[in-house]
């Protein structure tokens, strides 16, 4: 007898749009009774994979999607997802809060009186407590409404749903990082479920960028990067998350772009005081003008909380910061409060946050100072040309067309008038969330001098990134975030050590003990 | 929450012909083709419009072609001039307001009611018109801007609200007897064209200047592509936004005033076909001048392209149904082309 061929069996998958390969001759596969990881930075191909498989994207031609050794036509349809038992379950659970546990479970396959066509809900709660007994969830009524239920519920909720088309022992469940919403007291009843599930042999895809997560649940692990599986699968069991961070964040050319000009510290530092936030937990820090100062941690620690608490741009509980300008109180302060107090924020989100794609890039790059620099009746055109041009020169903009819609620029090119826009305003403190995300390795380099000459113009730097190397490359220290305070300090940081000290195995932390899982 | 970025977005790299454009050797032709070729885009309804009055023309030798038709055509507009005005001013802002044609009939109303039934001071009647068209927008502007209740609920219920108001002080009448010579604040005749003509110009013109050169419009184009943007350069989006609805309001609500000094009485039902052409020429408005942009010029232009059309289709005896249906249609189009402009202005 042969073996039972793999659950799902991803053979040579690959997505091109236009000229950019997405996905590139992938291959894994899902075994029965598996807990498989897909992990991989953003845009390394993790959602065009998943929506692969959800029938969203075709794939280019050639890759094959077998389930139980019997292929997929592509695109794949809905309904033979259905048949082959494949359930995803996203991010956001796609629940109805206002609708009840059965009708959630229910919907898109209600079963139905015959002729009278009324949904039958005695036998759908009764389907709804078999699939939640089934997880061993009993404690869930299915006919509450499920905006009554906390959030490690309402992922109990997604997966019972995801069972509902699969028969005991058979199916597959694709999470696709289903666990960003769920507080961690929620993550043990998640990871429980989803064990059970598996031991009654069915299996789960389990798609994160969260690797202590991934390396906790997993029996076997897929790393992307670019689009490409890096060095095969790997057993969880043997491989570190260090090893496993590499992978995922490859070998970028390590370049220290930035040196510190020792200034004498005349200037006294920015210092932020009891910072609370829905993470971050009475945080203080000082930064020194002239200093960059790198913020990492686990997904979840909090560290990326910062920027946006910092900035008015999201309110915290407590906290201040005092720049040399003034001391502006954070639970009370507004985007322009913090923008008179120097501060400025590049977010992460460019597209939703950063720019106004629309209009022209000039325009984008004076709003800040439109009205502090304009008479209420007249913009005047003298300070914007040569703000713009200066912008645009000193950050070498292409195309150098000011006129231009800033959503025609490409993204690198996007990011340096987003960082021009907001340096032109000679901020005291610099605050930046992922800075090369998204950009090319030319324009990566290009950002990070920025950075760096922003530094030694006497501008106090603060970057949030989940890449080592950028915070290796510009930073003079970095503050180590866990479970929403700083857990450690490296000075003169090398990639390797920011990695050693973002997923060492502290003895400090309690999430990691508190959630064995049983094999 | 936001969506996870990762979604493989194509559009990252550079298109070719940009990456071109900013090379070393920057070449000339193929900026300069596309100068001509955005000139092209820009005054494209004024090239229809040109072939539109010719088309008309050869259709109707000796009647079409005429001062007096030009004359009808831009001397019978004003309502709608104010009107599709007070309607960009939400538009810019990326809210809407469907109560502004009720504002304008509820304005028009209730200057003869005060005036004429009430015996009250005809400026003062002129001065409680406007400022109930402007209260109007600040019920909107609260409910939509600090409550957050949907604009489309707000401005509907508000609408049919002011409708009510205006038959309810008019007594369901077309209330007339005004003075004569109010009417001449907007039929004083200027070059041979009544002056409210000259009012529309002017608005558009003080609009434009606005938008384009103040840092107040600056801050109001910021608010509408990109509400958050706005929000973290410190732009008071919320004030920007309620303001846009008073803003917008008290114009339909001057409209109003100018609608029936030209009039003499009006007849509080038909507001509501006010609404669509204006918002049709808005709409139209975005595809002239400042392409994918809402701005006055371009809505002028829209307005008289529009009733030139409208003109001509009567003069050659389509009346009565014409107009909703070259309204609707051209509502359609308009809104079409605009967001076909603006994929092309934009393209992320």
């Amino acid at each position: 007898m042969t073996p039972a061929p793999p659950r799902l069996e991803l053979a040579g998958l690959s997505k091109s749009f236009g000229a950019v390969r997405a996905l590139n001759d992938v291959s894994l596969t899902v075994g029965q009774g598996e807990v498989h990881g897909l992990v991989g930075q953003n845009g390394s191909g993790k959602s065009t994979l998943v929506k692969i498989l959800a029938g969203y994207h075709p794939p280019d031609r050639g890759g094959r999607i077998l389930v139980d050794g019997q292929a997929l036509a592509t695109p794949i349809r809905l309904r033979d997802l259905r048949a082959a038992g494949i359930a995803i379950v996203h991010q956001d659970f796609g629940l109805v809060h206002e609708k009840s546990v059965a009708e959630n479970i229910a919907v898109g396959s209600f079963t139905a009186g015959r002729w009278s066509r009324r949904v039958d809900w005695r036998a759908e709660e009764g389907r709804a407590a078999e699939l939640l007994e089934r997880l061993d969830a009993t404690w869930i009524d299915p006919t509450r409404p499920v905006g009554a239920l906390g959030p490690a519920d309402r992922s109990i909720v997604a997966i019972a749903r995801a069972l509902r088309i699969q028969r005991p022992g058979e199916g597959l469940i694709v999470l696709d990082e289903s666990t960003r919403a769920l507080p961690k007291d929620g993550l043990e009843d998640f990871y429980r479920v989803l064990r059970s599930v598996v031991q009654q042999g069915g299996a789960a895809l389990m798609i994160s960028h969260n690797l202590e997560e991934i390396r906790q649940v997993t029996d076997r692990i897929t790393v992307l990067r670019d689009g490409a599986v890096i060095d095969g699968t790997v057993d969880t069991a043997g491989t570190s998350e260090q090893e496993i961070a590499r992978r995922m964040l490859g070998r970028v050319v390590e370049q220290r772009v930035h040196t510190r000009k020792e200034t004498s510290r005349l200037a006294p530092p920015i210092t932020v005081s009891g910072l609370t936030g829905r993470v971050v937990d009475d945080v203080s820090m000082e930064v020194w003008p002239g200093e960059v100062v790198g913020l990492i941690g686990v997904a979840g620690a909090g560290w990326d909380e910062v920027p946006y608490l910092l900035s008015g741009a999201r309110r915290p509980a407590r906290g201040s910061v005092r720049t040399g300008t003034a001391t502006v109180d954070l639970a009370r302060a507004r985007s322009a409060d913090c923008i008179a107090a120097g501060i400025a924020l590049l977010p992460e989100h460019r597209v939703d946050d950063g720019l106004a794609l629309t209009l022209p890039v000039g325009e984008n790059i004076t709003l800040p100072r439109i009205r502090r620099r304009s008479r209420p009746w007249a913009i005047g055109r003298e300070w914007q040309r040569s703000e713009i041009a200066s912008v645009l020169d000193d950050l070498d903009v292409r195309p150098r067309r000011p006129e231009m819609p800033v959503g025609q620029l490409s993204g690198g090119n996007q990011q340096k008038v987003m960082l021009g826009k907001w340096l032109a305003g000679r901020p005291e403190l610099l605050v930046l969330h992922e800075p090369t995300q998204a950009v090319d390795v030319g324009a990566r380099e290009d950002i990070l001098r920025a950075i760096s000459g922003t530094a030694q113009r006497g501008v106090a730097v603060v970057v949030a990134s989940i890449q080592p190397a950028d915070l290796a490359a510009v930073c003079d220290r970095v503050l180590i975030f866990r479970e929403g305070r700083i857990d450690g300090e490296i000075t003169a940081p090398t990639e390797d050590a920011v990695i050693e000290a973002v997923y060492a195995d502290p003895s400090s932390s309690p999430r990691r003990k508190a959630a064995p899982c049983p094999r | 929450m936001k969506p996870p970025s990762d979604v493989a977005a194509p559009p990252r790299r550079p298109a070719p012909e940009q990456r071109a454009a900013g090379g070393p050797e920057p070449q000339r032709s193929p900026d300069s083709r596309l100068d001509l070729q955005r000139f092209a885009s820009r005054y494209a309804i004024v090239g229809i419009w040109i072939l539109m009055c010719g088309f008309y023309t050869v259709l109707m030798p000796g009647t079409f072609f005429q001062a007096s038709t030009f004359r009808s055509i831009f001397a019978s507009q004003q309502a709608l001039v104010f009107l599709a005005l007070a309607a960009m001013m939400t538009f810019v802002v990326g809210e809407f307001d469907l109560s502004i044609a009720s504002a304008l009939g509820l304005s028009a109303t209730l200057v003869p009611v005060l005036a004429v039934l009430h015996g009250w001071n005809l400026v003062l009647s002129c001065v409680v018109a406007v400022l109930a068209a402007a209260l109007g927008g600040l019920l909107n502007g609260f409910l939509v801007v600090k409550v957050g209740v949907p604009a489309l609920i707000v401005t509907l219920g508000s609408s049919t609200l002011m409708l009510g108001i205006a038959s309810l002080v008019s007594h369901q009448t077309t209330v007339s007897g005004l003075s004569p010579g109010f009417a001449d604040i907007t039929l004083y005749e200027v070059a041979g064209l009544p002056i409210s003509f000259f009012y529309g110009l002017a608005l558009a013109l003080a609009i434009g200047y606005v938008l384009t050169f103040t840092p107040l419009g600056r801050h109001m184009t910021f608010v509408g592509a990109n509400r958050e943007v706005a929000r973290l350069a410190g732009v008071a989006v919320d004030r920007i936004r309620l303001g846009a609805f008073v803003a917008g309001s008290t114009l339909a609500g001057t409209g109003g005033v100018l609608l029936v000094a030209s009039v003499g009485g009006y007849d509080s039902t038909v507001s509501p076909t006010y609404l669509l052409p204006a918002f049709a020429a808005t709409f139209l408005g975005t595809a002239v001048v400042r392409p994918g942009r809402f701005n006055p010029i371009g809505t002028l232009v829209a307005i008289y392209f529009l009733a030139t059309g409208i003109l001509g289709l009567q003069m050659l005896g389509y009346t009565g149904w014409i107009e909703n249906a070259f309204y609707g249609t051209a509502l359609i189009i308009a809104v079409s082309v605009a967001t076909i402009v603006r994929r092309r202005t934009a393209s992320t």
